[in-house]
């Protein structure tokens, strides 16, 4: 078989394959795990999240796009070869290095010592140094991953998709769909978050309406 | 509103890796990284007066 063939031809599944497949529903649910951590933060612990917040949680998302593709892949009717993998853990890989240079951009803007850092601590650490942590693991499991890729490898799987794995990925676009939601009302119509926020724009916004309406002196 | 566009670039992009759409997937994920990286270039330079 040459390499052309290779490349083309199905995936069998490797002996570990069983394990694989809850490794890419334990990165889904891990990152929607983070995700909605930075939702407790923000809504019972009453911060603000900062545009650099914002962009971590993008990256996050974009990290996760790789294992969502591979459980959509194995589903799905279309043909399923080995570049699902390559795509779905390269994919994974860029999502997690953008999402470490932010991370790390704003943990270096609060090192100095007498820096409080922007917000609370959360088990001694602030939330964007906990997201280098989430961003190296994600690294981490995609090159152990690759390592292991005969091994890990999956084939395609017949029938639908099974409810685990519909419940994961819905609860994955929830939270995609909330941030979007959310944003929008941190930013109201401005063009960009303001850098230290203390209200929701968009709340504002409307308030200063009823207010306008209320007294029009 | 550019974090909430970007928002739903990636839900797009999620979507599309869910049908297994591989080509847009591919596409709908690099401009995704590209308006992050753009918007974080924004963030982290705006105070300092760069200009590239």
């Amino acid at each position: 078989m040459n390499h052309e063939q290779e490349k083309t031809s199905e995936v069998i599944d490797g002996n570990l394959a069983p394990l694989q497949w809850i490794l890419l529903h334990v990165q889904v649910v891990g990152i929607t795990g983070v995700l909605l951590g930075a939702y407790y933060v923000q809504f019972v612990m009453q911060e603000f999240p900062c545009p650099l917040c914002i962009l971590q949680r993008m990256a996050m998302m974009l990290a996760a796009v790789g294992p969502a593709y591979m459980l959509g892949s194995i589903h799905s009717k279309k043909s399923h070869d080995h570049d699902v993998l390559t795509v779905a853990y390269g994919t994974s890989i860029l999502g997690a290095v953008l999402g470490l240079s932010i991370s790390s951009r704003q943990v270096l803007l609060h090192i100095l010592p007498g820096d409080d850092g922007y917000g609370s601590a959360v088990m001694g650490m602030h939330l964007y140094t906990w997201a280098i942590v989430v961003f190296v693991v994600v690294l981490a499991v995609c090159g152990l991953t690759l390592v292991f890729t005969p091994r890990l490898q999956m084939a395609k799987r017949s029938g639908g998709m099974p409810i685990p794995t519909k419940t994961v990925l819905a609860a994955f676009i929830l939270v995609i769909f909330a941030n979007v939601v959310t944003t929008f009302v941190e930013s109201g119509f401005n063009l960009y978050l303001p850098d230290s926020p203390t209200s929701y724009k968009l709340i504002d916004g409307i308030k200063d309406i009823g207010g306008t309406e209320g007294n029009p002196s | 509103m550019i974090a909430t566009a970007i928002f739903l670039l990636i839900l797009a992009t999620i979507l599309t890796a869910m049908r297994g759409n591989r080509r847009l997937l591919i596409c709908l994920h690099l401009v995704s990284m590209l308006a992050v990286a753009m918007l974080f270039a924004h963030h982290v330079t705006e105070k300092l007066g760069l200009s590239f």
